[in-house]
């Protein structure tokens, strides 16, 4: 039996991308009568952490932050649910501190699916997608196969395409072979052959997971501990608002909200614990290494070299004695614990001697083993920074399926699809985030112009301008942006605008107030000036009481001590204004262009840049080269644009 | 490649030549014009002046034109410089614009904003296209002849190091929570980048190019108009350099190159040779300018090399004011037979420029008088396009800026701030791209695998 049904924009997939696409575009469509489907094999894995139970870190939490700003709902998820939160490089520069927190991973799903059930115009459907309909390189909607065997066709004028490891997935325990994108979970075939038909070229990557232990068969006695910090600090501007002025306000009264409204941790916070390799298990790998698949030629691909498997570790460092492995609890309602620094997809048997030898596991009972798997993406140089393939309009591809790793990565690349999806359907100009606006930006210039060589993880020195896209000021570089664009509402809007007049009005004081004969703007610049310093010298009355925020201290002074810097990083942000945004054709032949080198015009005939930013940091594109195309490349029309024949 | 700042370049053709143009264009056009050319205000748009240029602590004469946006070539405001068309003279004046805030010009860039500002029609625009082009691939064949020399192994090293110190630094921004990456610390990364600092430094101080000079020895040549003086340091310099001709003054401005010496220790060093127009009687404004550029170099002079010509039945010589420098007298023209009745003045040497007779003598005469003090050479010396000094210029810059960063904490086991010295890292090694090869963030990362084990 076969039906139809209508939509706006339908998302495939419920992972951390296809979430955050279906939140986004629901969002943005709903004053306008809109309707989202989102279609996932099985709505109650809806948001699901399938590797470690964590969010943000280094250059990741500032993409957890940037979300935020633009309205997303990662973040607040993760306040809701995090059970240890920590701040990597307190001590180094406001630029390069990255917030992370452990989370409840069954708890942060549930908060995810409660989220999204809060927009009436989001319909979740279980079932899984089989093929694209496409009419004039022009998406028209997909056919889906619904749990019970029947089949139907979904109109939709746009589709964000979230497969995560679930294209021809091929999971690897050692000799054993299991189809399927997570344990226990089935694969998808048709999507990848429905993309090829359509000419899109595919590749495959891989990547890995590391075994799960029973808690109660470890003994933590005499483990060294990982606390969180002190002074945990939250993700969401909403949050932070919550804790401070924002307080038992009516602008945190509503669904979206009322997770984090009343206290921050929300729930019970946990300890982490470390425990070590040694040289026998490392002698032990070396004996099994003809039984790993990512030695014996069973596994081809490439996985990440940022999250080495363990043999991986021990071939490449032979001479290490041992490595950490972090026991972290994956929730406050199993027993399940996450083993970081052992990601393998050795046999079980070998897994089982290299759990029980490690100080503290003697006993453990292995709840799941590790696996590696492979996977389908799509060469990211198909899509352009918008997320929107080149090739088919209205189709937007987001998360591992364009070659990128991690939660964070794929929230930021959903978030914008949905975003772009919206304005698609909606005949507004499609949106990319600059590189010197968010490290979102930089992402996807990044896979739009580079050819990623293993599944790509942000890090903070992939931004060159690092010093502007810190994780504190995520509100000025993006809040009235998504204001604009329809995905931040009242009540953050409401917030942004008292945060901002807050950190006015301190910034007027230390320009006005001595300390000591000096301004105290002056005594900002010195290293030994925190946050704690800064409030202890505020006088009473004399700021708003929203003014007197860590939060906004530790801004201000980041924004002090890197005056200088940051000046000459805008300096150069507006010298390459000019060229960055001009836009290309992208079914442009560059050979036929007069005086353009040939291996540039290969280049060029490969990538399709969309704009001459991109075209510039295309890899042997010289300046000669741009200036050639400038001349010789007329822009494409845009619509309601006079043509001439 | 961006229009909105403003570009410089030399705009007359390659090598020595009767004249040097210099030209820019840009917005701040007016600003880089008033500082070379000094005055607070600019001169009638498109007139051509005399004016003085300051480059360092000498002024040379130019003639100068300003012209106003945006009736010129690109549409933007411009200048031209017009001095004589000696390459070092020519490079030293593209340093100075750049230091106040101009950059080199790309290939064919003049050409491409006159094309954005509308001043070609379409069927024009296939010829800027080629003239980019051939250009541009000028200078990448030039590029990738330099990567292969000498220079080019001094810097792809230079990039190997200060990549692989970005590394370690950049691993104790982005892998703090790793177990196995432990930060540089501030002690060993102050010893690299002062390593790095030091070696760009010496490149630099010995690299062929009139900035790097200054230091060098002087060795001015004197003596009436068409004594040959120009003739004897093509001579001496074993190459055209000078444009030498007949007429007399033909040399109206200062012109100087390194000449390569042995001493009689047997060390081989460099001196600069510096010939100076004609001590004549000054006919115009212009030529007093001259004038005075040249007994400026006389009294900056390390030796004098006092060139007499008696064939021509004068006595120079005594013209010259000496102020206390040391003076090697020379008789020019020695193939010459000097006319019946004209006394030949005392002299230390007999030269032809002609038959090279006297030369080697000249040269050993120089080389113990100031040998010692000229600047050690080992093989050949690096000769630097304005783009690549430029470029080390910036990077050595950068270094600097990294070290001091790094210093006041080479007691302390971390770096407090990472971020800032890793930008002005990241920068010094963006600027040496062209000369040692492109690393990108990419690699960096690379570089952080392949030394740590990174991953939980």
């Amino acid at each position: 039996m076969t039906g139809t049904d209508r939509y706006d924009i339908v998302v495939i997939g419920g992972g951390h991308a296809g979430a955050e696409a279906a939140w986004t575009a629901a969002n943005v469509l709903r004053p306008h009568g809109g309707r989202v489907a989102l279609v996932t094999m099985d709505p109650s894995k809806i948001a699901a952490m399938s590797c470690n139970p964590a969010i943000g870190g280094l250059a990741k939490g500032q993409i957890v932050r940037e979300i935020d700003a633009l309205g997303g709902l990662m973040a607040l998820a993760a306040d809701a649910t995090g059970i240890q939160f920590r701040v990597l490089n307190a001590s180094k520069g406001p630029a390069v501190r990255g917030p992370r927190c452990q989370s409840d991973k069954y708890r942060y799903a549930a908060e995810v699916q409660r989220l999204l059930a809060t927009r009436e115009n989001l319909d979740i459907l279980a079932g899984t997608v089989e093929s694209l309909q496409v009419e004039d390189s022009r998406i028209s909607g997909v056919q889906i196969r619904h749990v019970d065997g029947r089949f139907e066709t979904l109109h939709a004028r746009a589709v964000v395409l979230t497969t995560g490891t679930f294209m021809r997935g091929l999971m690897h325990t050692g000799e054993r072979k299991t189809e399927g994108g997570r344990a226990g979970e089935a694969a998808s075939v048709g999507i990848s052959h429905a993309l090829r038909n359509l000419g899109f070229e595919l590749g495959r990557l891989k990547t890995g997971t590391p075994p799960r232990l029973a808690a109660e068969t470890i003994n933590v006695a005499g483990l060294e501990i990982q606390p969180g910090d002190e002074r945990p600090v939250p993700f969401s501007d909403m949050t932070l608002a919550a804790c401070g002025f924002a307080q038992s306000s009516e602008l945190l009264a509503q669904p979206a909200y009322e997770r984090v409204a009343h206290r921050f941790p929300v729930i019970e916070q946990r300890l982490c614990w470390i425990t070590y390799t040694n040289p026998a298990i490392h002698e032990l790998i070396r004996a099994n290494l003809h039984r790993a698949p990512m030695y014996n030629g069973q596994i081809e691909t490439t996985g990440p070299r940022y999250c080495p498997s363990i043999e991986d570790k021990v071939v490449r460092f032979a001479d290490r004695q041992s490595h950490h492995v972090f026991l972290e609890p994956e929730s406050l309602d199993t027993n399940e614990i996450y083993c970081n620094g052992i990601s393998t997809s050795l046999p079980a048997d070998v897994q089982d001697v290299i759990v029980l030898s490690l100080p503290g596991c003697e006993k453990a009972t292995i709840l799941r083993y590790g696996y590696a798997v492979e996977y389908d993406m799509v060469w990211p140089h198909q899509i352009d920074a918008t997320t929107m393939t080149k090739r088919i309009a209205g189709l937007f591809l987001a998360g591992q399926i364009n070659g990128t790793s991690g939660y964070e990565e794929a929230a930021g690349q959903g978030l914008l699809a949905g975003l772009n999806a919206a304005r698609f359907v909606r005949d507004e100009e499609l949106v990319r985030l600059r590189r010197d606006q968010a490290y979102i930006g930089v992402m996807m210039d990044d896979l739009v112009t580079k050819t990623p060589r293993e599944p790509y993880r942000m890090f903070t020195s992939r931004a060159e301008f690092r010093l502007l896209l810190r994780g504190d000021n995520t509100d000025e570089r993006l809040t009235p942006l998504g204001r604009e664009l329809g995905v931040v509402d009242d009540a953050r809007w409401h917030v942004f605008q008292q945060r901002t007049s807050a950190l006015d009005a301190l910034r007027q004081y230390v320009r006005k107030r001595a300390y000591e004969g000096r301004r105290l703007v002056d005594w900002l610049r010195r290293p030994e000036v925190d946050a704690d310093w800064l409030l202890a010298r505020l006088e009473e009355d004399a700021v708003p009481a929203a003014a007197r925020d860590r939060a906004l201290a530790s801004r201000l002074i980041a924004d002090e001590q890197y005056a200088g810097y940051i000046d000459r990083q805008m300096r150069e942000v507006q010298r390459l204004a000019a060229q960055e945004a001009r836009p290309l054709p992208t079914d442009f032949d560059y050979s036929k262009v007069h005086g353009l080198r040939r291996e540039a015009a290969d280049t060029l005939n490969r990538f399709q840049p969309t704009t001459l930013g991109q075209a510039g940091r295309l890899a042997g594109i010289t300046p000669a080269d741009l200036m050639i195309i400038s001349v010789a490349v007329k822009p494409p029309a845009r619509a309601g644009e006079e043509v001439t024949p | 490649m961006s229009s909105t700042d403003t570009i410089v370049a030399v705009s007359s053709p390659p090598g020595a030549s009767w004249r040097g143009l210099v030209r820019g264009s840009g917005p701040d056009a007016a600003a880089v014009f008033r500082a070379l050319v000094g005055g607070e205000a600019l001169p009638p748009s498109h007139h051509l002046v005399t004016g003085r240029l300051r480059l360092g602590d000498t002024t040379l004469p130019v003639l100068a034109a300003f012209f106003a946006g945006p009736g010129t070539y690109t549409g933007q405001d411009m200048f031209e410089l017009q001095c004589p068309g000696h390459p070092a003279l020519l490079d030293r004046i593209l340093h100075a614009a750049i230091a106040h805030g101009a950059r080199l010009a790309e290939p064919g860039e003049f050409t491409f904003r006159a094309f954005l500002a509308g001043r070609l029609d379409l069927t024009q625009a296939e010829g800027v296209a080629a003239t980019i082009s051939a250009t541009s691939d000028a200078q990448l064949a030039a590029a990738n002849q330099l990567r292969r020399g000498q220079l080019g192994r001094f810097a792809s090293d230079l990039v190997d190091q200060l990549a692989t110190a970005l590394a370690l630094v950049e691993a104790g921004i982005d892998f703090v929570d790793q177990e196995d990456v432990v930060a540089i610390t501030p002690a060993d990364l102050h010893e690299r980048l002062t390593h790095l600092h030091d070696a760009l430094r010496d490149l630099l101080r010995h690299s062929r190019s009139w900035g790097a000079l200054e230091g060098l020895p002087r060795v001015v040549l004197v003596g009436v108009p068409s004594a040959g003086k120009s003739t004897l340091f093509n001579a001496l310099l074993g190459r055209v350099r000078a444009v030498t001709s007949p007429m007399p003054g033909t040399t109206r401005d200062v012109l100087a190159e390194p000449l390569k010496l042995h001493t009689p220790t047997g060390r081989e060093v460099e001196v600069m040779l510096v010939d100076v127009a004609g001590l004549d009687v000054a006919t115009s404004t212009l030529d007093a300018d001259i004038q005075a550029a040249a007994r400026e170099a006389i009294e900056r002079a390390d030796l004098l090399i006092a060139v007499d010509d008696p064939t021509q039945g004068k006595q120079g010589i005594a013209q010259v004011d000496a102020r206390g420098v040391p003076v090697l007298r020379i008789r020019a023209k020695a193939d010459v037979p000097i006319p019946p009745g004209v006394t030949a003045p005392p002299c230390d040497l007999a030269v032809s420029a002609q038959t090279g007779a006297g030369l080697a003598e000249l040269r050993r005469a120089i080389a113990e008088r100031v040998g010692e003090r000229g600047v050690s050479i080992s093989g050949e010396m690096l000769a630097l396009h304005p783009r690549h000094e430029s470029a080390l210029r910036h990077a050595l810059e950068q270094l600097d800026i990294a070290r001091q960063l790094v210093q006041p904490h080479t007691d302390e086991a971390m770096l407090p701030a990472p971020e800032l010295v890793a930008g002005a890292m990241r920068s010094a090694l963006d600027a040496l791209a062209g000369l040692g090869g492109q690393v990108s963030p990419d690699d960096v990362i690379g570089r952080i695998f392949a030394t740590f084990c990174v991953g939980k």
